[in-house]
């Protein structure tokens, strides 16, 4: 019988590990999976890469993971909106990594993962600034 | 080069773990959202080797519409109500 149901959030994270890749679903506060990213935060894995659409804001969900020096690299569209004072602070200190990816790029990429692409070509790269360092034919 | 058009090559971004919420599930994984909270959940269920979700409510096998189910279970491996 097939139950993917689990009892507690603990049980809901058990093995994320130090290092790992996260997605973390939400844009602004609509759809955060507050308690989740709580669960993450109380069973202590560090040095995460989360991918998510904003860098937290206030004192909750991914701006706590953010102050508790948790993530070593965060990777999304909208690192600063109101609020958004703990990754400013360690942005600015050089203790944590951006990598800024326009939204529609975000999410095509991660589609392109669960499709089980090699990757894809979203849009044509019209400037050069756009392609700097990146390969585009 | 594509139809005359140059175009950037992304890579796809695979993760260890997704952490979404949605608002109904089935003991199957089989998920539906809330209007506008839907956002990248049903994308990086896909993406993550584990999708962990967090619902309003569990719900009966069989009572979401096959045809209002966004998330197929199989792209789900735990859920949890929070």
């Amino acid at each position: 019988m097939i139950d993917k149901r689990v009892a507690t959030l603990a049980e809901a994270v058990a093995g994320v590990q130090d290092g790992d890749t996260v997605l973390v679903g939400g844009f602004g506060n609509s759809g955060v999976p507050v308690e989740l990213v709580h669960a993450v935060l109380d069973m202590g894995a560090r040095d995460l890469t989360v991918v998510t659409n904003n860098a937290g804001s206030g004192e909750s969900d991914i701006a706590a993971l953010i102050r508790e020096r948790r993530v070593r690299k965060i990777v999304c569209s909208f690192p600063r909106s109101t609020g958004s004072v703990w990754f400013e602070k360690l942005w600015r200190a050089g203790e944590i990594e951006l990598e800024l990816v326009p939204q529609g790029t975000l999410s095509e990429r991660m589609r392109a993962a669960g499709a089980g692409s090699a990757g894809s070509s979203p849009r044509p790269g019209r400037t050069r600034r756009l392609r700097t360092g990146r390969r585009s034919e | 080069m594509i139809n005359g058009r140059r175009h950037v090559f992304e890579q796809p971004l695979h993760a260890d773990v997704a952490l979404v919420k949605a608002h109904l599930a089935d003991r199957w994984g089989n998920l539906v959202y809330h209007s506008a909270a839907r956002n990248f959940g049903p994308v990086m269920a896909t993406a993550a080797r584990l999708a962990v979700v967090q619902v309003s409510a569990f719900v009966e096998l069989g009572s979401l519409d096959p045809e209002a189910v966004v998330t197929p279970g199989i792209f789900v491996d735990r859920v949890v109500v929070a």
